[in-house]
């Protein structure tokens, strides 16, 4: 029960958090050097453009008190009434916008969590159960240089790489490999559900994910080689040991478990940095998703664009706390012991 | 079926004779790089079914190495390099990982020091003594939950059938014990090795668990090997007394005959070290010094160092086990069918047997895994006696003695101990 009242606290928690981010985001926008009605009609040098721009600035409601401005901006944004772009698709809706591109960005954030976790979780994990063998240096070496290489560069490299893979592979075509597919561009998610569709989507987005996930691999590879190594030298293995238990046994039951307690923030922070690091690779790659949406509307001014994808960002990481916290709970009896007692 | 050792096979009052457990010149290393830590040194002992064999000896003496010896997870770089451990007959040394792991916890149980933990923190204490019962017993289900309750209350915890569903943090430190106790009780074990269960717990409660570790042993008729280090909880629980030092047992005996006519003078040291046994003394007694690190095989007593009564010699000649007579050996009598020095009261100390002249001691120790008279009087007369004396002369110079046992990591310390030497 406990652990239920821990999670509707944190739930709770949340709200205010989501407020204090959406206002500073509005003040962020209102107080920055960017004039919105500018950014429409240009600078107002000329009597006309100056009545142009002065009716703008009505028409955008930016004449009235900030405070009223702050009050409309904030209930509809908690309403979810997103408003329309104003510079970079004058007159269409924000939430449209977000429709088209955020699958974009979820399909390639999606991969990159997944093959960081999956590639990244069992090698540390095996690496730690064979401590201080070539295995283990081999591991824990590439995890260290594969983490050092920067997102933008790496990004270029694999590009190169996947590109010209006849000249680099030994004349084997990754681009016409089981189906044909580009290495770059915007994913097409008109036929996924097809078999088809999705190998070629799962070909695309493969070089972008491994990219944005190479940071989140090489840190997950290393803290749960950490993790593992602790757990197997408890005392508590040992008395499973001294149980009889069978190595299988004590591996999956009693190591892993407590070895992934320290993994969740680690793979949680992960999905928070892809966000950012989304932007990079999402430009390198020609995704358009909504990295490259947000980038482009900051560039242009277009304020209600920005704010909106900034309440979505704001949920996505408040949202992502709270499966942090969900995942605790279930990993970890001893979460939520604090607050059963209090 | 609670509470009922019996059930487990027919065997048992036919064996009484043979010990459950023998150990024999067991030794255990630990390689590095820079030295071998010789760990456990060529101990030997056994235990017997429903009998207690207490292990004293300070922090560093090697009593959870041996422990972890038995159990077959000394961890690495450490490993048994000689000497066997018999379980009923079957030595368990240089068997398979697989192999020992049917001896864990079915035959051979332990509970370990710190009951804070030993728990898994994730799994509810149900869940992991009905873990033991279903590999040790092959329950599962409701019939698991209804035993592990059952070890619950037999080990003394209130509302057992809601504690198993709590989590080791919900438990205080003597309640972890306790289900740590259960949880090796579900093995459903001849032998329990306890390495120091009360050492992390207040008084109070240590006095607990040690009451319920002798009921449980009487019950189950248990062979049980408990390790400590407090002279105290030995005389409470143990039958015989094996006391180690530096990775060797230097002196075993009845725990009365222990207590009432010690012999080694580090046994003596660590039975003045009790707070109020000797009230007349204004200060309470120290041994001064640590326990060495023992990095090479022994050739002198490792104790010579710091020991009191060290005599011209004892930096070079390594001390055997000598059989004393305690003046009321009656006792011995009784039972001294079987093996004499297994029931009997055994010293490893230069200063015995006590009749006798310091070369031939030397001698005989020098010679021999244990001291027999008649192959002492052989001993002595071929030309032993000069290379006594002639190395003797070399160590009233002290700096040679350390020099020619070849130990010069302890030469300071043994420095200062011969300049005092008593020579007699």
């Amino acid at each position: 029960m406990s652990r239920l009242g821990y999670l509707a606290r944190r739930l709770l928690l949340a709200i205010p958090v989501v407020l204090f981010g959406t206002s500073l985001t509005f003040l962020i926008i209102r107080m920055g050097p960017i004039d919105p009605a500018a950014a429409i009609v240009g600078s107002p040098d000329t009597p006309s453009a100056q009545a142009q721009y002065e009716r703008t600035r009505e028409q955008l409601g930016l004449t009235q008190p900030l405070w009223d401005q702050y009050v409309e901006f904030m209930t509809d944004l908690l309403l979810f009434d997103l408003g329309q772009s104003w510079v970079l698709s004058p007159g269409t809706n924000t939430y449209d916008l977000i429709l088209t591109y955020a699958p974009r960005t979820l399909w390639l954030g999606f991969w990159s969590i997944l093959i960081a976790v999956f590639v990244g979780i069992p090698l540390g994990f095996y690496a730690g159960l064979n401590p201080n063998t070539r295995a283990d240096y081999l591991v824990s070496f590439g995890g260290i240089v594969w983490r050092a290489m920067p997102n933008f560069w790496l990004a270029i490299i694999l590009l190169a790489l996947f590109a010209q893979s006849q000249q680099y592979f030994f004349g084997f075509d990754w681009s016409g490999f089981v189906v044909d597919s580009e290495v770059t561009g915007a994913y097409q998610f008109s036929d996924i559900t097809t078999s088809e569709g999705f190998v070629r989507e799962f070909k695309r987005v493969l070089p972008a994910a491994l990219v944005l996930g190479s940071a989140s691999m090489g840190n997950e590879m290393r803290i749960g080689r950490t993790a593992v190594l602790e757990t197997i030298n408890s005392n508590y293995v040992e008395t499973a040991k001294a149980k009889g238990l069978s190595t299988t046994k004590i591996v999956w039951k009693h190591v892993f478990r407590n070895a992934l307690i320290p993994l969740v923030p680690v793979i949680t922070s992960e999905a928070f940095l892809l966000i950012g690091g989304a932007v990079l690779v999402e430009v390198v790659f020609g995704i358009n998703g909504l990295g490259y949406l947000f980038f482009q509307a900051v560039i242009n001014g277009d304020l209600p664009l920005v704010a909106s994808l900034m309440y979505v960002f704001i949920l996505v990481l408040v949202g992502v706390n709270i499966i942090q916290d969900i995942l605790y709970t279930i990993i970890d009896p001893r979460v939520g012991l604090e607050e059963g007692s209090a | 079926m609670t509470l009922d050792a019996d059930s487990d096979g027919p065997t048992e009052s036919s064996a009484n004779a043979d010990p459950l457990l023998a150990v024999e010149g067991l030794r255990t290393v630990f390689s590095t790089d820079k030295e071998e830590i010789h760990a456990v040194d060529g101990i030997d002992f056994d235990v017997r079914e429903g009998e207690t064999l207490g292990i004293v000896g300070e922090s560093g003496s090697g009593k959870s190495v041996t422990a972890r010896s038995i159990m077959g997870l000394v961890k690495s770089p450490g490993r048994i390099v000689d000497g066997s451990i018999r379980y009923r007959g079957e030595d368990l040394v240089g068997k398979s990982e697989d192999e020992l792991r049917a001896y864990r916890g079915g035959d051979i149980a332990m509970i370990f020091q710190d009951p804070m933990t030993s728990l898994n923190p994730v799994y509810t204490v149900g869940n992991q003594i009905e873990e033991a019962l279903e590999l040790h017993q092959g329950l599962s289900g409701s019939e698991a939950t209804d035993e592990a309750a059952s070890l619950l209350e037999s080990v003394n915890i209130p509302d057992a059938r809601r504690r198993l569903g709590e989590y080791p943090h919900e438990f205080s430190g003597g309640m972890r014990q306790r289900a740590l106790i259960a949880m090796a009780l579900a093995c459903d074990p001849e032998v329990l090795i306890c390495d120091e269960p009360t050492t992390a717990l207040d008084v109070t409660t240590q006095a607990q668990i040690l009451e319920l570790l002798q009921d449980v042993q009487r019950e189950r008729d248990l062979g049980m090997i408990f390790i400590t280090h407090d002279m105290g909880v030995i005389a409470e629980i143990a039958d015989r007394v094996g006391v180690m030092y530096a990775g060797e047992i230097i002196e075993r005996a009845p725990v009365e005959r222990l207590f009432a006519k010690p012999k080694h003078p580090y046994t003596r040291g660590l039975l003045e070290s009790i707070p109020g046994r000797n009230p007349e003394a204004a200060r309470l007694h120290t041994i001064e010094g640590d326990v060495p690190t023992a990095t090479e095989p022994a050739a002198s007593c490792r104790f010579a160092p710091r020991c009191p009564k060290a005599i011209d010699g004892c930096d070079r000649v390594h001390p055997s086990a000598v059989a004393v007579d305690d003046a009321d050996a009656d006792s011995a009598g009784t039972d001294g069918a079987d093996d004499g020095a297994i029931d009997g009261h055994t010293v490893s100390c230069l200063l015995y047997p006590e009749d006798r002249s310091r070369e031939w001691r030397l001698e005989g120790h020098r010679d021999g895994d244990s001291i027999d008279a008649t192959d002492l009087e052989g001993a002595r007369t071929d030309g032993g006696t000069d290379e006594t004396t002639s190395r003797g002369a070399d160590a009233t110079t002290s700096r040679g003695a350390g020099k020619a046992t070849g130990d010069d990591a302890s030469a300071d310390t043994r420095d200062d101990a011969t300049n005092e030497v008593i020579d007699e």
